[in-house]
């Protein structure tokens, strides 16, 4: 991975113009208190946070966060949660906002592909909640061998995970019948196709909830184990402003915690207040089904509950980084992982990370 | 026109098209602000293709790409070049094919053809079928209104001539009207060809070969902007070169019947 001579002299005189103004903004006080290494007593400005996915459960613990007041408590002086999805890696790089919600193996793509300066600080799922959505009475797709002659569809952007599901597992492509797809779930529940790339905690819910007997084959279970709904931002931001980074975790840890433990008040804010407006309309009871299965299953683990929330431990880490290796992705855990800060906070306030 | 001349003229052409294409790209990079995270320059490109240490490789995937597209628009070049010319005829033949073919393709070529892909995936699969109807549509339409007139302007006089000694209107069209028109049938091949790249494109959204219209998609989803620049800019100079092989060919034909290169 080269940095070109273009982008790397262009990086320095950002970095240099920042540092002038870091400079100016010592001298006189208070003013501009979202640039350069602000603490909480300063304030650190207005977040914006670019989501994922649609305002639905998925960010129940952001929605907590929010409504009660953690962001502020944290310095924040006001939030903004952008919906998704989006290129979030590019929003988050080129400063259209503070943090960003991606999985590992889309930032890892934007750091090793095109020397984005990013890096992962801590992640709301464990586990990815990638799966092979299919029905009982129609693709019934439990193993990896059970995709050999299926016709899966399958998203643009999840092209290249699709084949490394098929490359981890030793299918071979030709054995697949790769079908474009969006993430409506009519054409499977129309049988036009046996299998979809969905999330376990969304379209599975989704096309249970319709009546239909449903099949799963996570990734994450079947050689793709990778963080998601992980936190990113840059690495200036890292370097110039951690405190600011430690202030956004500790909110987003106090969000989850109550997030999990209050699971139809998350689901409830997202139906009646951040998502409402969303068409088709949320229902309460998918929404409070996925609340449930996000917390039990990609949230908590032995790992958070013995180190917090948020947290990604080494041997994680090295599993994330292996799975990135069969994505065809070639990065080394430090430069897509830097966990020090979470690490630190956790030193600071041991509190957060108790259950 | 001297034989020179013939070949000299696209060949400026083509290097004043590619000059300004890339002060425009140059401007437009260096005016709009857009991150340079995203954006790339003609070095990169070039860099990418040919002087890093993956060039190979790269070019190979872009390449292979470009060719799964080629084939793509050859297919929707070819479709709606015939179904055009065979329409046209039918309609200079006949008056009431015009009357009952025309509304539908106007209808067809209103509507998007994005719009309208749904539709042609659901009846024609997403194969061979969807590629040659879509790169197809968009070929059609200026094909058809070029050569029908092209057709339609045999003068009354040369018409009268072929009937005086006993032809029939099969002998007007195929001894007066097709050498009538071929400025005007090839002006619509020179439009198709970046036409049927464009249809190609869209068709292969909707398809699953690796192709151009696929890799742009997948290379923006996984941050590979290098590639997706260089995708945009293959295309881009097989589009130009197609139009002025088209232009060559024309004026080759052209001189050889006694008509120059004027445009009709």
């Amino acid at each position: 991975m080269t940095i070109s001579f273009r982008r790397g002299t262009r990086l320095a005189a950002v970095a240099t113009v920042a540092g002038l103004t870091l400079a100016a903004c010592g001298s006189s006080d208070s003013e501009g208190g979202d640039e350069g290494g602000s603490t909480a007593a300063d304030g650190f400005g207005e977040l914006s946070v670019q989501l994922s996915w649609i305002k639905n459960a998925e960010f129940a613990g952001e929605f907590m966060a929010d409504s009660k007041g953690y962001f502020k408590e944290a310095g924040f002086s006001s939030v903004n949660l952008l919906t998704g999805p989006v290129a979030q890696e590019e929003i988050v790089a080129t400063g259209k906002a503070d943090f960003g919600l991606s999985n590992a193996v889309s930032t890892a793509s934007a750091v090793a592909n095109s020397d984005f300066p990013l890096k992962i600080v801590g992640t709301t799922y464990q586990k990815n909640p990638f799966t092979i959505l299919s029905l009982a009475d129609g693709g019934n797709i439990k193993t990896p061998q059970d995709l050999i002659g299926k016709k899966i569809g399958v998203q643009d952007p999840n092209l290249s995970l699709f084949k490394a599901l098929l490359a981890a597992n030793g299918i071979d492509e030709d054995e697949v019948e790769i079908v474009p797809n969006g993430f409506d779930v009519a054409p499977l529940e129309d049988k036009q196709i046996d299998g979809l790339v969905a999330y376990v905690t969304n379209e599975s819910l989704l096309v249970k909830g319709h009546g239909f007997d449903t099949v799963d084959l996570p990734f994450a279970d079947n050689g793709l184990p990778f963080v998601a709904e992980s936190v990113m931002t840059t690495d200036e931001t890292i370097e110039k402003s951690p405190e600011k980074v430690k202030a956004f975790l500790e909110a987003e840890i106090k969000g989850w915690k109550d997030a999990c433990s209050d699971i139809e008040g998350g689901a409830k804010l997202a139906v009646d207040t951040y998502g409402k407006d969303i068409d088709p309309p949320l229902e309460l009871e998918k929404e409070i089904e996925q609340a449930q299965a996000q917390c039990d299953d990609l949230v908590v683990n032995d790992e958070t509950a013995a180190n917090g929330l948020f947290t990604i431990s080494d041997a994680a880490i090295a599993d994330n980084i292996k799975s990135l290796k069969t994505a065809g992705i070639d990065i080394e855990a430090d430069d897509l992982f830097d966990m020090s800060l979470l690490t630190e906070l956790l030193k600071e306030k041991p509190e957060l990370a108790q259950g | 026109m001297s034989r020179a001349a013939i070949i000299g003229r696209p060949l400026l052409n083509l290097a004043f098209v590619l000059a300004a294409a890339v002060a425009a790209w140059y401007a437009l990079v260096s005016l709009t602000g857009v991150s340079e995270l995203t954006t790339r320059l003609p070095q990169d490109v070039v860099g990418y293709l040919f002087t890093e240490e993956d060039a190979g490789e790269n070019r190979s995937e872009v390449l292979g790409a470009l060719g799964q597209t080629l084939i793509d628009a050859g297919i929707g070049f070819a479709a709606g070049l015939t179904v055009a010319t065979l329409l046209a005829t039918a309609m200079v033949l006949w008056k009431g094919i015009e009357a009952a073919t025309m509304p539908m393709v106007m209808v067809v070529r209103t509507i998007p053809l994005v719009a309208l892909a749904p539709v042609i995936t659901l009846l024609f699969g997403n194969g061979f079928w969807c590629v040659a109807v879509m790169s197809g549509i968009v070929v059609l339409f200026p094909a058809l209104v070029n050569i029908a007139f092209g057709l339609r302007s045999v003068t009354p006089q040369m018409r009268d001539v072929v009937t005086v000694y006993g032809g029939t209107s099969w002998d007007v069209l195929r001894r007066v009207a097709y050498p009538t028109a071929l400025p005007s049938i090839f002006a619509a091949i020179r439009i198709s060809v970046p036409g049927a790249i464009t249809g190609a494109l869209i068709a292969e959204y909707f398809t699953t070969t690796d192709s151009v219209g696929k890799a742009v998609n997948t290379s923006l989803a996984l941050y590979q902007y290098d590639q997706l620049w260089s995708l945009i800019v293959v295309v881009t100079l097989v589009s130009v070169v197609g139009y002025m092989l088209a232009q060559l060919a024309e004026s080759f034909v052209l001189a050889r019947y006694g008509q120059g290169t004027e445009r009709g």
